[in-house]
């Protein structure tokens, strides 16, 4: 199962989605952060989530791959719940810290992992920020907005349940959530 | 008049193209690639014609709005003067996100909110598309 949720800074999307991925029955609750600690504000964001994610009901594997997801599909297993957090991140981290992004393979090739890890798990639940309703000056973010979207797109396509999460509540957009 | 709004390569123009497939397209203006005057208007009587990026043309227009303003009346009438005529414009949501440092950033913010409450209120229909799928808003 594929599930798309978005929302914006502090929206409660992480928490919707780790409630979520405890909910599903079986199976290891994976974390897969794309979050790389590159400064201190991100360092004090991670511990934060790793903080709340220890009083979880069902411990959760923390799986730590800011690029190229392909690397830790052998860290997966056969029905695991994952939850990718988040979208934006990893994009960020594949078109600028990788040293590698390839404008017309890097979408494609991004697409391919999600595809791979949906196949080998149960649940792949992937979380993206509300980016693309502002105005955007520099090309190297009107790039980002428009690849993002048109990833984005293209998840929601393939998705069987996709919702945006506002204020910690969620907004069906696709698919019956229960 | 319909009206379709959403974020930037949310996949407005894809959504579209499939949404008017049964009646024929007499044109479809995209303000990415061409401006007021390079857009002949169809003599046909029944079809669609699109505007796409009218954030575009807010962009183009920003230091002469009257121009923009008048070419609007011209496509409207263009729409009313037959029952088979449809006008569709498509603008991408802007208007969320800090405030730009760019003074002509913030104007052209404004100007495209101003714009698409007037398309809200005059529209028939509205839709907002998040990603290639439609939410009704209005109609």
């Amino acid at each position: 199962m594929l599930i798309f949720i978005e929302g914006g800074a502090k929206s409660g999307k992480t928490s919707f989605a780790e409630h979520f991925i405890q909910q599903r029955q079986g199976g290891r609750k994976v974390y897969l952060a794309a979050a790389d600690p590159q400064d201190a504000e991100m360092s004090r964001r991670i511990n934060s989530h790793q903080c709340k994610r220890q009083n979880a009901r069902e411990q959760w594997v923390t799986i730590e791959q800011p690029y190229d997801l392909m690397r830790c599909i052998e860290q997966v297993q056969a029905g695991d719940h994952v939850l990718l957090d988040c979208l934006t991140t990893w994009l960020s981290n594949e078109m600028f810290s990788s040293g590698s992004w390839h404008v017309q393979m890097g979408p494609a090739l991004m697409l391919e992992a999600l595809s791979n890890l949906q196949k080998k798990t149960a649940t792949l639940l992937v979380v993206s920020s509300d980016i693309s309703h502002q105005s955007a000056g520099h090309p190297d973010m009107i790039q980002f907005l428009k690849v993002q979207g048109r990833l984005s797109s293209q998840i929601v396509k393939r998705a069987d349940l996709a919702g945006m999460v506002n204020y910690g509540c969620l907004r069906s957009m696709k698919g019956e959530w229960q | 008049m319909d009206f379709i709004v959403g974020g930037t390569a949310n996949g407005k123009k894809e959504w579209a193209m499939r949404h008017y497939q049964e009646k024929p397209i007499l044109l479809w203006h995209s303000f990415f690639k061409a401006d007021i005057s390079e857009c002949v208007l169809p003599t046909g009587q029944n079809g669609v014609l699109v505007i796409e990026a009218f954030d575009e043309a807010v962009k183009k227009h920003l230091d002469q709005p009257e121009k923009l303003q008048q070419w609007y009346k011209t496509i409207r009438n263009w729409e009313n003067e037959y029952q088979d005529r449809k006008l569709a414009i498509i603008g991408a949501d802007i208007n969320k996100g800090i405030v730009p440092i760019e003074k002509k950033d913030r104007q052209l913010r404004d100007e495209v909110g101003l714009w698409y409450q007037q398309f809200m209120k005059e529209a028939g229909q509205v839709y907002e598309v998040w990603y290639g799928l439609a939410v009704k808003w209005k109609g």
